[in-house]
């Protein structure tokens, strides 16, 4: 499970910049080898070895970083298809529309994005869907009010 | 000691007799007013032991439960899930026990003056002397994570009642719960000679079965002896089932008393089902409990897989301060699943405080809980090992 | 032929079978269940059945389009539909169901143990009095042949049987409910999106551009949906079981009588214990789905088994009376030409495996047979029989309810995606006088975004990829949007119509040797009107609630289809509307008091045949504008009054 292999932590970093999710938010998928496996399995290797050349050199320039993948990754057209599928993977754990395994769809960073959760797994609890989602109001570090805060919207 | 067997749905109780038969019924040496107000504060702290106790446990089970891949071993998580939530049903009785004596019981922060923190700071031993030659850890599952497990749920074989109470040792969880109620029994009944009870009438902060679903059995709110008396047999029941009955006593072939598995057998003490795991069976309908009979006590029903390689490998005892000082990418999840658990345990010294009602909304939290510790453990922090989840409970 | 002798053959494990099933053995009587899916679904022991509903879970996970039946296993031998199948019409080739109508009849069911209640939304809305008299009240389709007062107990006792959440109190015509009565459960709580929308729609029904129809103002109302979903149960709730009464010769609801499943028998309540309802967790753990616990996929499956399925009907009946034979799909009934009595049912089982290619013609024989196979498979049955059908009504008026969905982005995040599928509706609408000129409507307010149409949120990352956006562009998009959608689905109820019909021929069968179900559907201009006046109160209601309005109708896909095939224009219009199948397949062996116009009497006996009593949703004359379960249902527990009274 460890980025300790050179390819595998390029693709992390890039993936980081490509998705817009720290490091640790990605690790904490468990997808990472997984979804590199993917990357490798389902494309030309050259290409995959190129891709990755390419982001080494992108992720020395952290400053212009989104502009350069703009240019390099996303608008070429030799990398846009393979570019577009890693971020699909990472938002819906799906490749080229087919689901990689079902902890991909469970981790899926759309729902993350979308303030819920996959449905029919990591279920929220009775009522939470009354309240706005816990993610949006984490939990402060000081003692609850007595009584329960109910929703006065209505 | 107490089963609560439940055959399809249907609960009996399976109650040995002996229970109460060593156990002395007034204490002269009560007579004196001063005494009986320092038992019962003694009583008072040492309830708030057993609070502790029945918390202690809960981290070190949910980072075996939680450090299980998901999609394996799926009778291992059943077990040890139906377990952690007796355990929350536990803490919820002992603070309605608490309650009922009117003591207050304190969740999550540290009283003022109280030198104890409420959250043990693991690897630890259990809170209130009991066994105190075993370690407990936050860990993955494993065989040895298992052992550990039935060895805190473990019947001792040692009866030897402690004459005196907070300053002794006990042998097991089931020995400390029973120290317990010969106090209150024999404080109430002193109390009751002069015509007052220990118990107080305050149905306000009992938190009831309405508040309470989904598992662990029953929730028992406390009004008086006999409530007491039933919230302990019932912790001790599941906890340990047999209290040492299955090690101290003789085995006879075909006693029913040990006769206590089965598929219509819904739910048996914790030390048995932690056994099946790492066995990797059930017990069969005619599996003896008794470590003589010819099964040893051991299950030999039907199998089950366990894969025990198929497990987030956890660094034991993770800590916030080591994280923040080594491992500063993970410290800021590390903090948020803190601060989920300190919510939590907020939360239920709210309900076990006069607002049973806001149990209901600590649900979120729980689940939060767990989703937070796992995306810990998929973060390889080097070594082979992962980070893992902080139970600390921080302000 | 087989020897045993049954009082009762039942002929599918769904909810009118399992609760048939449950009462006629708890009753004494002795049943064989037959039911076309596999084994392994119908597994009582615990363990196997929580592996089996495992292995469905996984299946759901790694489905690419988690419609209703991808969780669950589709079998030659036993085909489901697909709603993946769907296409413009004709389509003879494509899934189960032969398509050769005007337009392709959209809704799925699954044939398996515990029926479609494995993906069932839950949703329980009791028919409207004036639902049951359309003729009488609005001119238009058939009267039943019965009341809704006279269906009233039978509601209650679905209602205990499902075990339904809700607040009785809010519901259209609560005042026809019996006086005081309360549901098992308490309301589950309603949606922050619902909150969001309610005060929207508030603010709209009071401000100075409220909705109007032909200029005057119209009030939107919305209620809290009654569901077959597990929350805080109702101390107030007196009931206890579902009882044959010998003496009186009725089903009673019991206030001190349990069954006990280990006795086998009814047992009185310890007097000391004070009854409270309990919610039925799963069947594998009755602690499991003590609650809802959001899991936001009831369709296709609810993980925890909250949501009632009929599977947990099942486990109440009585063993020792019930013969369960899985994989065994009847084909047909026998009767004996002019005689009143049908004699036998034919039924082939089949082996399950990679190679197994064992088939096996069986006939079992009973004093009383039932079919519970679902509308369109009991009319199969009937048709190739060629029983029950001397009013030629066998397969017609086919019914759905016409779904027109809307969605928008609301104006601030309401946070949808999460909770059950839907937990209020536009209640105002159901019945008022434009029945007479077109279907009056339920709207639910649906709380997982644009998922129904648009296959949300899937497309929307699609679509942002596809526009070039990543990093913390897209995350940003996503977390703004996603959050914001809103879709209501007008449910708009269909007329019957001979002409929309199930029928059967020789050419189209399955790997069994038996019929495929031949559609032809089509929509008449009552509903298309339903269609325009439904959209023209959204329009005005998204306008004045600042709600964007994102709906399009008629998209077509790259090869120039168009995605949903279902598409209508209104009389002398140029406007196009989409209509989306409910799953609420109705109608095609409706009850009526006339012999000649109608398949079952008003106990659900056929006409024609004095030991053949058909259960499902086919016996319902119209449709109203509730979810049919739960109506079905309490025809249900009528059709097992019957048939205890006459054995």
């Amino acid at each position: 499970m460890e980025a300790n292999n050179k390819n595998t932590k390029t693709f992390l970093q890039i993936s980081v910049h490509l998705t817009g999710y720290d490091e640790m938010d990605l690790l904490g998928t468990g997808m990472l080898e997984s979804y590199y496996d993917v990357v490798i399995h389902e494309n030309n290797l050259h290409l995959v070895s190129e891709f990755l050349t390419t982001s080494e050199k992108i992720l020395g320039d952290l400053p212009n970083i989104n502009d350069k993948i703009r240019q390099q990754l996303i608008d070429d057209v030799k990398f846009n298809s393979l570019t577009s599928n890693i971020i699909m993977m990472w938002y819906m754990g799906t490749w080229n529309g087919n689901v990689v395994s079902p902890q991909s769809y469970i981790q899926g960073l759309v729902w993350k994005a979308a303030d819920t959760h996959p449905p029919g797994a990591k279920q929220p609890g009775y009522g939470s869907w009354e309240n706005p989602p816990i993610t949006i109001h984490p939990p402060v570090a000081v003692k609850p009010a007595a009584k329960a805060e109910t929703l006065t919207t209505v | 000691m107490a089963f609560e067997k439940s055959v399809k749905g249907e609960r009996q109780t399976l109650l040995p007799d002996d229970f109460l038969a060593d156990l002395p019924v007034v204490d002269e040496t009560l007579s004196i007013e001063d005494d009986f107000d320092k038992k019962l504060s003694e009583l008072k702290k040492q309830l708030q032991i057993a609070l502790e106790l029945e918390h202690s446990t809960i981290p070190p089970y949910l980072c075996a439960l939680y450090s299980i891949k998901p999609g394996t071993n799926l009778m291992p998580v059943e077990i040890i899930k139906s377990v952690v939530l007796e355990e929350m049903l536990h803490m919820i009785m002992v603070a309605n026990l608490i309650n009922a004596v009117g003591g207050k019981p304190r969740i999550g922060a540290k009283e003022q003056g109280e030198d104890r923190d409420f959250v043990p700071n693991y690897p630890a031993h259990l809170p209130g002397n009991v066994d105190p030659s075993l370690t407990i850890n936050l860990e993955c599952f494993s065989k040895k994570s298992i052992q550990t497990f039935w060895r805190i749920e473990h019947p001792s074989s040692d009866r030897n009642l402690p004459t005196e109470f907070s300053a002794s040792q006990y042998g097991s969880i089931g020995e400390f719960y029973e120290a317990l109620l010969k106090n209150i029994i024999t404080l109430e009944a002193a109390a009751k000679a002069k015509g007052r009870s220990i118990f107080h009438k305050n149905p306000d902060k009992q938190v009831k079965p309405e508040h309470y679903y989904g598992a662990g059995g029953k929730l028992f709110s406390v009004e008086n002896l006999e409530d007491a008396i039933k919230v302990i047999k019932e912790i001790v029941g599941q906890g340990e089932g047999t209290l040492g009955s299955i090690f101290s006593t003789p085995y006879r072939e075909g006693d029913p008393k040990y006769l206590i598995f089965g598929p219509d057998v819904e739910e048996y003490a914790h030390y048995f089902r932690f056994k099946e795991v790492f066995y990797e069976r059930f017990y069969a309908v005619d599996d003896s409990a008794h470590r003589d009979s010819p099964n040893k006590g051991l299950p030999t029903g039907e199998r089950f897989n366990v894969d025990w390689d198929a497990v987030y490998k956890m660094k034991p005892n993770p800590t916030l301060a080591d994280y923040k000082k080594n491992m500063p990418g993970v410290y800021p999840k590390a903090r948020e699943f803190s601060l989920t658990y300190s919510a939590l345990l907020n939360n239920i010294n709210d309900a076990c405080n006069g607002n049973p009602d806001v149990l209901s909304k600590g649900i979120p939290l729980m689940y939060q809980l767990k989703y937070q510790a796992i995306e810990l453990m998929n973060i390889p922090i080097g070594n082979g090992l992962m980070a893992g989840p902080t139970f600390e409970y921080i302000q | 032929m087989e020897n045993t002798e049954y009082d009762v053959i039942i002929v599918g494990s769904g909810i009118a079978g399992c609760v048939m099933a449950k009462t006629l053995t708890q009753a004494g009587k002795k049943v064989l269940l037959l039911e076309a899916g596999l084994s392994a679904g119908i597994n009582l022991d615990k363990n196997g059945n929580f592996y089996n509903y495992v292995d469905y879970l996984n299946t759901y996970y790694k489905a690419n389009a988690k419609v209703p039946n991808s969780p669950y296993p589709n079998i030659k031998d036993a085909p489901s539909p697909n709603v993946l199948d769907i296409q413009a019409t004709p389509s003879v080739d494509k899934g189960y169901y032969v398509q050769e109508g005007e337009l392709p009849f959209a809704s799925d069911f699954l044939r398996g143990p515990g029926g479609t209640t494995l993906h069932w939304l839950g949703s329980t809305p009791r028919m409207l009095p004036n639902d049951f008299q359309m003729k009488t009240n609005y001119n238009v389709a058939v009267d039943w042949p019965i009341t809704y007062n006279e269906l009233v107990p039978y509601y209650e006792m679905a209602e205990l049987e499902i075990g339904v959440a809700g607040d009785a109190s809010v519901q259209p015509n609560a005042n026809e409910y019996t006086k005081g009565y309360e549901f098992p459960m308490k309301k589950i709580p309603q949606s922050y999106l619902d909150q969001k929308f309610m005060a929207l729609v508030d603010k709209v029904n009071k401000g100075e551009h409220p909705v109007q129809i032909d200029k005057k103002k119209v009030t939107i109302g919305l209620t809290s949906t009654p569901q077959g979903r597990n929350a805080v149960p109702n101390e107030k709730y007196p009931y206890i079981d579902v009882m044959w009464n010998a003496e009186q010769q009725k089903l009673v609801m019991t206030k001190h009588m349990y069954w006990s499943g280990k006795d086998r028998a009814f047992k009185e309540l310890d007097k000391k214990e004070k009854y409270q309802y309990l919610p039925v967790g799963a069947v594998w753990d009755p602690n499991t789905g003590q609650r809802c616990e959001g899991n936001a996929s009831c369709v296709p499956i609810c993980p925890v088994q909250a949501k009632y399925n009929a599977l947990k009907s099942l486990a109440k009946a009585d063993e020792s009376k019930l013969t369960i034979k899985t994989q065994s799909v009847a084909s047909k009934v026998l009767h004996n030409g002019e005689k009143t009595q049908i004699t036998g049912v034919v039924y082939k089982t089949y082996a399950f495996g990679d190679d197994a290619i064992e088939y096996k013609e069986v006939i079992a024989t009973a004093k009383i047979y039932v079919l519970a196979a679902n509308a369109i498979e009991n009319a199969k049955i009937l048709l190739a029989s060629e029983a029950a059908n001397s009013s030629k009504q066998v397969g017609c008026n086919l019914m759905d309810h016409l779904c027109l969905l809307t969605w928008g982005l609301l104006p601030e995040k309401g946070y949808p995606f999460r909770g059950p599928g839907s937990t209020t509706n536009i209640s105002s609408f159901r019945d008022t006088d434009t029945r007479k000129d077109h279907s009056a409507w339920i709207c639910p307010v649906d709380n997982w975004g644009w998922g129904w149409p648009k296959f949300s949120p899937g497309s929307d990352v699609q679509d942002a990829v596809k526009e070039k956006k990543f990093g913390k562009e897209l995350r940003n998009h996503l977390s703004d949007v996603l959050p914001r959608q809103l879709l209501l689905h007008y449910e708009c109820e269909q007329l019957p119509n001979k002409d929309n019909r199930v029928s059967i021929k020789d050419e189209y069968r399955d790997a069994l040797g038996n019929h495929r179900p031949v559609i032809k559907y089509n929509v008449s201009d009552y509903e298309i009107k339903a269609f325009a006046a439904a959209k023209a109160i959204n329009d005005q209601l998204f306008k004045a609630a600042g709600i964007k309005d994102f709906t399009k109708y008629g998209e077509k896909d790259e090869n120039g289809k168009f995605k949903n095939p279902d598409i209508v224009t209104p009389p002398r219009s140029k406007e196009i509307y989409n209509f989306w199948g409910a799953g609420h397949i109705v109608g095609t062996h409706r009850m009526g008091k006339d012999a000649d116009k109608s398949v079952v009497d008003k106990n659900l006996c056929t006409w024609d045949h004095n030991n053949l009593y058909l259960v499902g949703c086919g016996n319902m004359p119209t449709l109203g504008t509730s979810n049919p379960t739960l109506t079905m249902l309490a025809l249900t527990f009528k059709a097992a009054e019957a048939i205890l009274k006459k054995i």
